[in-house]
């Protein structure tokens, strides 16, 4: 009686291989590696700015780390993981090792000395994998975990090492990274001071602007993208939908203060955003699985982004907000799962569109409200120019009704105030003549809220000081803008 | 013997009970204060064991709880007077932590699920081994938070009141890599904290995996 | 269209046909689709003629089997069926003689009514011979207005010709009963699926359709699983349903059911003899025969010139994707089974870490989770959620999985999970 073997199907299997996926992402890593070692090497190299040593160390620091996480996790697979030979090899193929090392080496500054991007290697190893259990079941980039405790413990070392800028951009550029920049300039910045220190918005395309050792140039990420797409490898929703929003909110907020088209992309090509989109947040191990679930995730990497970006004194959030992310996983496969029903899907989508509606308010009014909201009891009555000068009729209510001035105010001063009338009690008026108080608001105009009202007079004084700040405000605000 | 040796190992209070763990992210940032603050929480301990073992019998049980607390409470007190009069450097590294002793979970905790429950002796030793293992948690904490965040190891320098030592040793020469200063601020206390408690569950364990 | 473009291998097999018609011994299996709680109506030493009724399944699903050769009953077997189980068995010695109950004459096949149309398929014995094993005759016997009736000429499994050769030979007999079923049943219109690529039955059929003007020939991609019920009802209709195709008022049959509605109505003769297809890269000759029910397949398999060899191979019943193998070849042809392949047998693939790609996700036909499902199948609570049910075992999520994991196997263990507790 003949008998035949039995095996579990499906008997046609796809030649889809793990080892292979993470190949692809290894490819679609060189050109960036590439222009890295152009950027950092080779141009300072030829401006003379570093020897033949600096020329070529680039190519080492991007080396270093996969070495190290490649040993650390085979060392650790076979004593914390148990996993012996055979095991041991199919799991090292798998696992691709060396590729958090490439993304640490790429996201890392470029003066991050030696000794510590060996350490970060190790930690990113240890902490971001192998505790978890191994390649698989991360819940956190292992890349950004070893960026996160490089910067967290290091930020000052590497600062007194000239931090992100290679020594080519020191001599010529000399200021810090773009985003870095935008925080220290006080409101919403402008082309001038945004954008120009830098050349014009291509060099922000192309990558010749100061960052992290890979991460500067967004075209040769679309092309990593678009190769990676191409060959099935990668999450495409995810950076689609975190860049087109952290668009769609830069825009939006760019809009209402009056900054066009280019503001977005400004912020959209500076932060390294392309990479981490691209790269960093589809590693597929720390991603949800869900399509919508992906959607939701890349809408809420982009919102957070934008937080982070404008209301925190970090000056680039991608770190973070993948990190968050990554934590927040297992809720958005559940949500994505969910969303498969129209209603539900309705309600998430307008859900996403209130929080950005809240995000792009809070963040506006803080670049907008200059101090104090307007004050109801002020009357702008009437303004004409002469020459120079401006003269203003304004009222302000007192204490017996409205006291109404006249203000004349040149080159942001008050030249001359007179009161035409007023309703104010005669006795506490007369203090406020005998206190000669017209005078003294004109003398410390400069100094008005912390000036004391008259004594016995307070509510027509009050009156008088609160008229003159804001007519002075009235005048900042259209004149001075 | 066996009862101390629980306390240190099984039923250690910092990694195993995961009790009174807001003194020890607080405290353990220089080896010396994790020992002194070791010793006090042990003596209280004790001494709260011993008492609440000795009037167990008499005590209802509606009104266990606000007795044992007033009983701890007092001995806290008496422990802050001494430190005040007599090592008053002490007292001051402590500040908020030594009143917070009254509230910290190892000692009512202990007090409710053994001292209320088992003999004079049993009691008191119970209290040796979890406060020993409380204090060799909190130094091997400190120690390493100490070392690799602050690159100094101190022995002894507040009490030196008492001994007349100063004893801070400086451990690595000047390099990039050490001091990594995070460690000083509580996240850093929250990461070795959870690493520790990982590999000391895991040498507990011996690889056995634990069933739901 | 969620689907995947398999390698058809279907040209080994495809214009090849023989039959095979004289088996020493049949044996009825007693099980209809899972269901073994058959009546048995016949006992040993009974003679009993082709087509006779020899068995009857209990409940409201009722269903005739009936013997495919005249001959006597020797005795009660257990016997390999094409599930993998063994099921005890009516064997009937077969006296070559070919005698039937009655003699079966030609009638007009569209004039029976609704109530007749339902009696003689049911009596018949017809059930879903794409696989399913359904008894065909629930399928009309319905309220509700049917708007359409599909016939399923997609055969989307790889490897597999048996809808093709009897839609290619039996053409306008297929179209003269669709006709019919129209007129009976009140269906406004009908539509043939059949592949984009399968362009010999295309043409076959184009030709022949001209003056049926309810029929219209339907042209669907060539992905699997495009044969699927819910899969096919989506990409012609545009809708979908929840449970059966009925909710929209559609009816799917098989090409080969109607084939066997076709000698029902118009011959009153039951469903005895089907094509198989035995094909695979073992076989010196592969074939689509016509079998009669109850022949032991090893028999067919010497007959059309054996197989290549006989050690490492992997005998499959059914499809490569959802058919399961076989410890010997042994097995009794029944209605619901339509192909055999014999392949080489490779070394398995080691199953790797889950990376968590989704792409079981994105290709799952059914629209649920498989990965989430394999992380918690044994968790009753956490499966609730995830809609185990739905699954139908297409094997789409094992095929594509890059870390070689047999997701399939694991939503199958969910589904035991489900079902033990209850």
């Amino acid at each position: 009686m003949k008998v035949y073997h039995s095996q579990i199907g499906p008997f046609q299997r796809s030649k889809n291989k793990t080892s292979s996926m993470m190949f692809h992402v290894v490819l679609a890593l060189f050109p960036i590696i590439a222009f890295s070692f152009y950027k950092n090497g080779i141009v300072p190299y030829v401006h003379h700015n570093v020897g033949i040593f600096g020329l070529f160390y680039p190519l080492l620091f991007i080396a270093i780390p996969p070495v190290i996480t490649f040993t650390t996790e085979w060392i650790g697979a076979y004593f914390f993981l148990r996993k012996k030979s055979d095991n041991l090899k199919e799991y090292m193929k798998n696992s691709y090792a060396i590729l958090p090392g490439l993304f640490l080496a790429l996201i890392l500054p470029i003066h991050t000395p030696i000794s510590i991007l060996i350490l970060g290697s190790i930690i990113a190893t240890v902490i971001g994998k192998l505790v978890y259990g191994g390649f698989g079941n991360n819940i956190f980039n292992p890349a950004l975990v070893g960026r996160l405790f490089v910067i967290t413990a290091y930020a000052g070392v590497i600062a007194t090492h000239d931090g992100y800028l290679n020594s080519y951009e020191v001599d010529t550029i000399s200021k810090v990274t773009p985003l870095s920049n935008a925080l220290s300039i006080e409101g919403i910045g402008t082309y001038e001071t945004l954008v120009k220190p830098y050349g014009n918005l291509w060099n922000f395309f192309i990558g010749m602007i100061p960052g992290a050792v890979g991460e500067t140039s967004a075209l040769l990420c679309i092309f990593g993208f678009l190769y990676l797409t191409w060959k099935r490898v990668i999450k495409w929703r995810i950076p689609v939908f975190y860049i087109g929003t952290v668009f769609f909110l830069t825009m939006v907020i760019g809009l209402s203060n009056g900054l066009s088209i280019w503001y977005p992309i400004f912020q959209i090509l500076s932060g390294g955003l392309f990479f981490g989109a691209i790269f960093m947040a589809t590693d597929p191990v720390t991603s949800p699985v869900t399509k919508n679930g992906q959607i939701i995730y890349g809408t809420g990497l982009g919102i957070l982004t934008v937080i982070f970006r404008y209301l925190t004194s970090y000056p680039e959030g991608v770190l973070t907000s993948i990190l968050t992310m990554n934590m927040l996983v297992f809720i958005v496969d559940r949500l994505g799962m969910q969303c498969k029903k129209r209603e539900n899907g309705l309600i998430m989508i307008a859900t996403m569109l209130v929080l950005f509606g809240i995000v792009t308010y809070t963040i506006n009014t803080r670049y907008t409200n200059s101090g104090e909201t307007v004050d109801p009891n002020f009357v702008l009555l009437e303004e004409r120019q002469v020459g120079n000068q401006v003269i203003y009729k304004v009222s302000e209510k007192g204490n017996g009704g409205p006291i109404i001035c006249e203000v004349t105010i040149k080159d942001g001063n008050v030249i001359k105030l007179q009161v035409l009338e007023h309703n104010e009690t005669p006795n506490y008026y007369a203090l406020v003549e005998k206190e000669d108080y017209i005078n003294i608001l004109m003398k410390e105009q400069k100094k008005l809220p912390e000036l004391d009202t008259v004594s016995g007079a307070t509510i027509s004084s009050n009156a008088l000081k609160k008229l003159v700040i804001n007519t002075l405000q009235e005048y900042e605000e259209h004149y001075e803008k | 013997m066996k009862t101390i040796q629980n306390g240190i190992i099984k039923e250690n209070p910092v990694f195993v009970l995961l009790l009174g763990l807001c003194s020890t992210l607080a405290i353990t940032t220089k080896f010396e204060n994790a020992y002194l603050m070791g010793i006090c929480v042990t003596i209280v301990l004790i001494v709260s064991n011993l008492i609440v073992s000795c009037i167990r019998k008499w005590i209802p049980d509606s009104v266990k709880t606000p007795v044992y607390i007033l009983i701890i409470a007092t001995l806290v007190t008496i422990m802050e007077l001494l430190l005040q009069s007599y090592a008053r450097d002490v007292y001051q590294v402590f500040g908020i932590y030594l009143p917070l002793i009254v509230v910290n979970c190892i000692i009512l905790g202990r007090a409710l699920a053994v001292a209320s429950k088992t003999s004079v002796c049993k009691s008191i030793l119970d209290g040796m081994g979890i406060g020993l293992g409380y204090t060799i948690a909190l130094m091997i904490i400190a120690c390493i938070r100490e070392v690799l965040g602050s690159n100094t190891i101190t022995l002894m320098d507040s009490i030196s009141t008492i001994t007349g030592y100063r004893a801070i040793y400086h451990i690595f020469p000047e390099n990039e890599l050490i001091p990594i200063s995070f460690l000083i601020s509580p996240a850093g206390a929250f990461l070795t904290l959870g690493l520790l408690m990982a590999i000391f569950n895991a040498i507990r364990k011996g690889g056995k995996h634990e069933s739901h | 269209m969620k689907g995947i473009k398999l390698v058809q291998n279907k040209e080994m097999s495809k214009d090849r046909f023989t039959i095979y018609n004289k088996p020493k011994n049949i044996y009825i299996p007693l099980i209809v689709g899972n269901d073994i709680d058959i009546t048995i109506l016949v006992k040993k030493g009974d003679y009993v003629c082709k087509g006779e009724i020899v068995a009857r399944r209990k409940g409201s699903l009722t269903i005739p089997l009936h013997s495919s050769i005249s001959g006597t009953v020797v005795g009660f077997e257990e016997q390999l069926h094409h599930s993998g189980k063994y099921v005890k068995c009516i064997k009937i010695e077969n006296d070559f003689k070919e005698r039937t109950i009655e003699k079966q004459e030609e009638k007009p096949i569209s004039k029976y009514s609704k109530q007749e149309f339902i009696e003689i398929i049911k009596n018949a014995g017809i059930i879903g011979m794409g696989g399913a094993g359904f008894p065909t005759y629930i399928k009309y016997q319905t309220e509700q207005n049917i708007k359409t009736l599909i016939v399923n000429a997609v055969e989307c499994e790889p490897y597999i010709t048996a809808d093709y050769t009897i839609g290619i030979q039996k053409v306008e007999e297929i179209l003269e009963t669709i006709d019919a079923i129209l007129e009976i049943n009140r269906i406004q219109n009908a539509v043939i699926a059949i592949k984009k690529n399968n362009s010999k039955l295309l043409q076959a059929f184009q030709t022949k359709i001209g003056t049926y003007v309810n029929i219209k020939i339907v042209e669907v991609p060539n992905l699997y699983p495009m044969g699927w019920e819910k899969t096919l009802v989506q990409f012609i209709t545009g809708n979908t349903y929840d449970r059966l195709p009925i909710e929209i008022g559609i009816v799917v049959n098989n090409i080969s059911t109607i084939y066997a509605i076709y000698q029902a109505l118009k011959k009153g003769v039951p469903l005895t003899e089907r094509i198989v297809t035995i094909t695979g890269e073992m076989l010196k000759q592969p074939t689509n025969v016509l079998i009669k029910i109850g022949t032991p397949i090893h028999e067919v398999i010497e007959a059309i010139g054996g197989m290549k060899r006989t050690k490492d191979i992997l005998c499959i019943a059914g499809g490569p994707m959802m058919g399961i193998t076989l410890p010997n070849d042994n097995v009794i042809v029944t209605a619901d089974m339509n192909a055999i392949v014999i392949l080489k047998e490779k070394e398995d693939f080691l199953e790797q870490t889950c990376m968590r790609c989704g792409k079981c996700v994105e290709i799952c036909p059914s629209r649920i989770e498989p990965v989430l499902i394999k992380d918690s199948y044994e968790n009753k609570e956490a499966l609730l959620k995830l809609q185990v049910n739905k699954c139908v075992e297409c094997g789409l999520c094992s095929y594509i999985c890059p870390a070689k994991i047999k997701v399939r196997e694991y939503v199958k263990k969910a589904k035991e999970t489900l079902r033990k507790d209850e």
